[in-house]
């Protein structure tokens, strides 16, 4: 059985946000909640660093651990899902996340703080595949259509990587393996392929 | 043995029992009944897959290594 994970290759990420946008795009998710976002570190510094982060679906999730109402439930392929219909939005899966993955739509009077709404690795939730109120309430259901999260899917340098744990890491592994170290991972070499004869001399030229 | 220090020797175990105990990795996939919330269905219980999951598999597994580009490449230079 597949253990769902995603993978971030901070040599690759770019922050494009593009994970972001594909995530916003792909459930309809409003204002104020990011279920995805790019962390940069040292930023403007050479050699910053991005990375994408959401719900890393944990194997010991501490937000299945602290939740009062026990709305949080794992599935077989590893994906920690909640019920939104049981979420009383109290935030103490907010504070028990190591990356802030839970967040709470704040659009009513005096700062209310709705149900939690967090990265569902394109799995949606509790109620029927694909129907209207799976979308609404968790957005669409990509796992159910054989398919992986969109943010992976569409990331274009491939930096963010979801799916089977054990194959991700396979492609990351020989990934890692063929590009190098240091200044071989990436520069002139890398982007234009190195020449594989010398440029052409006008004639009569002195070489 | 006195019986003094048989029941320390027996305290002791019970002791080290207890705590190896906490040690242990408790399952966390989900079952029915095991959380306070809705039932949620299989991936592959649709129309789409037909309860099939090696099938389903199959199609997330394609897509996975569709994520390879170095496989992709070689696939393509073919």
């Amino acid at each position: 059985m597949a253990r769902m994970k995603f993978l971030c290759d901070a040599e690759r990420c770019i922050e494009c946000n593009g994970c972001v946008t594909a995530c916003k795009n792909e459930h309809e998710v409003p204002w104020g909640v990011n279920r995805r976002r790019v962390v940069t570190l040292n930023d403007g510094v050479p050699g910053e660093k991005s990375i994408s982060v959401a719900c890393m679906h944990c194997s010991d999730a501490p937000c299945m651990a602290v939740c009062p109402v026990d709305c949080f439930y794992k599935t077989s392929e590893g994906v920690v899902l909640h019920d939104k219909d049981l979420c009383i939005g109290c935030g103490y899966c907010f504070y028990a996340c190591p990356f802030g993955a839970p967040q709470f739509p704040q659009d009513g009077a005096f700062g209310l703080r709705g149900k939690m709404d967090k990265c569902t690795f394109c799995a949606g939730g509790p109620e029927p595949d694909n129907s209207e109120a799976e979308f609404k309430k968790y957005g669409r259901n990509r796992l159910a259509e054989g398919k992986l999260p969109a943010c992976a899917e569409m990331c274009a340098t491939k930096a963010l990587l979801g799916g089977d744990a054990d194959v991700i890491a396979d492609i990351y592994r020989n990934r890692v393996l063929k590009r190098g170290k240091g200044s071989e991972i990436w520069g002139w070499g890398t982007a234009y392929g190195k020449p594989e004869k010398p440029a052409a001399q006008p004639p009569g030229a002195k070489s | 043995m006195t019986t003094g220090k048989l029941v320390s020797a027996l305290a002791a175990a019970g002791a080290l029992a207890l705590v190896l105990a906490g040690c242990g990795d408790r399952p966390m996939v989900y079952k029915q009944g095991q959380y306070q919330g809705k039932p949620d269905s299989k991936p592959w219980a649709n129309a789409q897959f037909k309860d099939n999951q090696a099938e389903w598999e199959k199609a997330v597994k394609a897509r996975t290594q569709g994520q390879d580009e170095y496989s992709r490449a070689v696939a393509s230079a073919k």
